[in-house]
């Protein structure tokens, strides 16, 4: 499993705000062990990780597999990622929102002799996902679950109702969430669907 | 977009520069002429600040001494004003001696001065391990001293430590850096985090006391010892006597005649014990609390600015950069 590092610099701007939460929520649906300085605890690593860190005086940034920075709004620490990352050979995103003059920061790099590792790029607010996405598939053998956006009304029995309930109580699922994945499963499981997907990619 | 007011960060090159853009390729900076080269191999530093290279030395950590300290001392009262804050390179091994004279000569800063450096090259550890550890320790040091700071300090790994307690240690079968008493005055994780014991910017005048006096004898207290050990004490021109005694409580006789013969001769004795040392004659001067090196570097430091036994009792009394932790034993 990648270990990640999300860094977005404190605002109270609801659109940087949302951009936040787009992308940790793909790197929930990768599977990306998140840690990040939105999150309350920073640091979401097992404690011997931790503790061996500490032993050895490394910082935890070096247990990152990959790093991602929102950069739109100036912060000192964007710049200290960006420099950390370059200089440990680490793969990094910096975002900025487009239509933005290019952070700074980013001056005092040489842009034709980036590295393949380091990504640039702007994002329009509904395009972050892919942005990040994209990074993610990069970085390693990341599959990230595709987002749940098309809304479909379901009339339920009383008694589908009463198992959902039976089977998501005491779980962190809603029963939405329940029926997602056994679709999910019937999806994996159907070697018909498979072929015509297949057929379909040519 | 608002901008940020970009830091100006002095580089002292003094050893610790040890990079390797190639593989078995490494990239040292021995004279002022390599300072660009070894900068343009390192073009990210200039992402966390605008960097002002100085040139100290091109010697090894181990030949570093009295002469480079003063000359790093200088170096920044020269540039005062002109910088938001030093980062003094060097090479791990007597990096803390370094940092110990500096926290003495460099007090009531309005910035930082961060001593940070190359790990050593260790057996077992790859030229990766090594290059990367180099340069995340100095991305780390110019990143502090563009901090809110204001003091010397040391950034190894991910430890921000005050100069003046800062000693080595083996861990992992390799050589690091802490604090006598474990302190800290703050972390690099995901960024560098300040903790409130640290003093931080305002203005405030620089208190200089830019003196050191190398002609310290300095010897090791055991029961096998003979006066003859002493000879060299009152042969070589030296100006005072360090005498570390560790391990005993009571000096032997043969140390304390040659005590009384050196303090006869105007040589200021200095005992400096983890223990209390009841039968030492007033006339000695006992320097407790301090880490080992913390004691030869501010016997030096004393005598730079006197040699009469009452002053220096009185200076090395003091505590001047919080070297001293607790009074009545060394670390």
């Amino acid at each position: 499993m990648i270990r990640a590092y999300f860094y977005g610099p404190p605002t109270k701007n609801q659109a940087l705000l949302d951009a936040y939460d787009a992308i940790k929520g793909v790197c929930e649906r990768a599977d990306i062990v998140l840690s990040s300085n939105t999150e309350p605890e920073e640091a979401n690593l097992p404690p011997e990780i931790v503790a061996q860190h500490e032993a050895t005086a490394v910082p935890l940034l070096d247990a990152m597999q990959a790093i991602i920075v929102e950069g739109s709004t100036p912060d000192p620490q964007a710049g200290y990622l960006l420099a950390y990352a370059l200089a440990q050979k680490k793969p990094l995103l910096y975002l900025y929102t487009r239509g933005e003059v290019a952070p700074e920061v980013l001056r005092y790099l040489n842009l034709k002799d980036i590295p393949h590792h380091i990504v640039i790029a702007t994002y329009r607010p509904d395009g972050v996902e892919k942005q990040v996405e994209e990074f993610l598939k990069s970085v390693g053998d990341v599959k990230i679950r595709e987002k749940p956006d098309i809304k479909f009304t379901l009339r339920l029995t009383r008694s589908m109702d009463e198992y959902l309930d039976f089977k998501t109580r005491n779980t962190k699922l809603s029963k939405a969430d329940f029926l997602r994945d056994h679709i999910e499963g019937l999806v994996e499981q159907d070697d018909d669907w498979k072929k015509r997907l297949r057929k379909r990619r040519g | 977009m608002a901008k940020l007011a970009r830091k100006r960060v002095a580089l002292l090159f003094a050893g610790g520069t040890m990079l390797s853009h190639e593989p078995k390729q490494w990239e040292l900076v021995k004279k002022p002429e390599d300072m660009e080269r070894w900068l343009d191999h390192f073009t990210e530093l200039n992402v966390v600040a605008d960097v002002k290279a100085v040139f100290i030395t091109g010697r090894g950590s181990t030949e570093i001494g009295p002469t480079d300290w003063l000359a790093m001392a200088e170096a920044v009262r020269k540039h005062t004003g002109s910088v938001d804050g030093f980062v003094v390179l060097h090479g791990i091994e007597t990096l803390h001696y370094t940092a110990n004279a500096l926290s003495l000569m460099l007090r009531n800063l309005p910035f930082p001065v961060v001593v940070s450096g190359s790990p050593l090259r260790i057996p077992g550890l790859g030229v990766r391990q090594v290059e990367f550890a180099a340069r995340a320790n100095i991305i780390n040091a110019v990143q502090v001293a563009a901090a809110d700071m204001a003091e010397v300090c040391v950034v190894f790994g991910n430890r921000i430590m005050k100069a003046s307690r800062v000693q080595p240690t083996l861990a992992d079968g390799s050589l690091q850096l802490t604090t006598v008493d474990g302190s800290m005055l703050g972390r690099v994780d995901f960024g560098t985090k300040m903790f409130e014991n640290r003093v931080t910017r305002r203005h405030r005048k620089p208190r200089w006391s830019i003196f050191l006096d190398d002609k310290v004898f300095v010897t090791t207290i055991t029961p096998a010892g003979s006066g003859d050990s002493f000879r060299l004490a009152f042969r070589g021109d030296f100006h005072a006597i360090l005498a570390r005694v560790h391990e005993l409580v009571t000096i032997p006789d043969y140390v304390d005649r040659e005590f009384l013969r050196a303090h006869g001769q105007g040589i200021p004795v200095i005992v400096s014990s983890r223990h209390p040392l009841p039968g030492l004659r007033k006339e000695f001067i006992v320097l407790t609390g301090v880490s080992p090196s913390m004691a030869v570097v501010k016997v030096m430091w004393a005598l730079g600015q006197t040699r009469e036994p009452a002053k220096m009792r009185k200076l090395l009394d003091q505590n001047v950069a919080g070297e001293i932790i607790h009074r009545g034993s060394t670390p």
